[in-house]
């Protein structure tokens, strides 16, 4: 990817609380009880994929869901990712924002968890890449979303070249309940 | 009494759409598939009896644009309505589906309420089944 104009990683932090901040209260009807931390990590990766380790964010076990951005359809075509979105959530929580999305399914099991986490990762990226045209990203493609119980066994795909990873955990019942990542490279 | 198939990769979501359309007091069968390859080859042995399709747009294997513009296509199938239930809610994703599939007939964007699913499809179905 040709280098483009610098993402401001503070920024790009800004938008993706703002998006998910707003997602999680309307849809998960999620209360929190403290603000939201920001951190920039190493990208750890793995075959030149991220590696998605649930296990590494909270004090036990988690769902996680993964979708790969595209600057254009040609990139997505072509196989070539700009970016890379995981959503992380605890256990429990994950029950919880399945009873409060799915408005009254009675059978929940660990597969329909795990769906509605991939659901949800699914609808927070969808927001964001409505409100990253600051970006210079105006025609942002973002893939079906990847699931898994603890971590996604086979990684994520990203832009390889970037290292850093810009993080937000949100806290319920002041336990880390939500943990979003999020890799971006500049517009092309 | 014509089907109604609901097109989504994430099953919770078929299964919340499902609910709200019974909810809403409609008995029509319906049947299910989680990506637009899936929703073909349901169309193939189905397509005389399907009255309305519902179709997310992030999908695997086939995406929900590319099921809408493959059925467009195809006079036997081209004329069911179908309404776009999915993330990708800016106009001129809308205009592209529009432009993907003319016989659009509605646009849901997610996050949605009941209320936005049965205020749309109603009147669809009212008029088609």
């Amino acid at each position: 990817m040709s280098p483009g104009k610098l993402i401001d990683p503070k920024q790009l932090s800004q938008v993706i609380l703002r998006c998910s901040q707003e997602i999680l209260e309307q849809m998960c009807k999620a209360k929190f009880s403290q603000d939201p931390q920001i951190a920039e990590r190493e990208i750890i990766e793995y075959n030149s994929r991220i590696r998605a380790l649930g296990l590494d964010k909270f004090n036990g076990p988690c769902y996680v869901a993964a979708i790969t951005m595209y600057d254009s359809k040609e990139s997505l075509a072509a196989k070539k990712p700009c970016g890379a979105f995981i959503l992380y959530l605890e256990e429990t929580i994950a029950q919880e924002f399945l009873k409060a999305m799915s408005q009254g399914l009675d059978d929940e099991d660990e597969e329909m968890v795990m769906d509605n986490c991939g659901e949800l990762c699914n609808v927070i990226a969808g927001q964001f890449k409505n409100n990253i045209k600051e970006f210079g990203y105006h025609d942002l493609v973002i893939s079906a979303p990847t699931k898994g119980k603890n971590d996604i066994p086979e990684g994520v795909d990203f832009e390889y070249n970037e290292t850093k990873l810009q993080e937000v955990s949100f806290f319920i019942r002041k336990i880390k309940a939500v943990v979003i990542a999020i890799t971006l490279a500049p517009a092309p | 009494m014509k089907k109604i198939l609901v097109v989504d990769d994430s099953g919770v979501q078929r299964k919340m759409i499902i609910q709200i359309i019974q909810k809403a007091g409609f008995q029509n069968p319906i049947l299910e598939a989680g990506d637009g390859a899936q929703a073909i080859q349901t169309l193939a042995t189905n397509f005389q009896d399907v009255g309305i399709v519902l179709c997310d747009w992030n999908m695997p294997n086939m995406n929900g644009l590319e099921f809408i513009s493959a059925i467009a296509k195809v006079p036997a199938v081209a004329c069911i309505p179908v309404v776009m239930v999915t993330t990708e809610g800016t106009a001129d994703k809308i205009a592209e589906a529009k432009a993907a599939n003319p016989n659009l007939a509605g646009y849901i964007a997610k996050p949605f309420t009941p209320e936005v699913l049965q205020s749309t499809i109603t009147p669809i179905l009212q008029s088609n089944i």
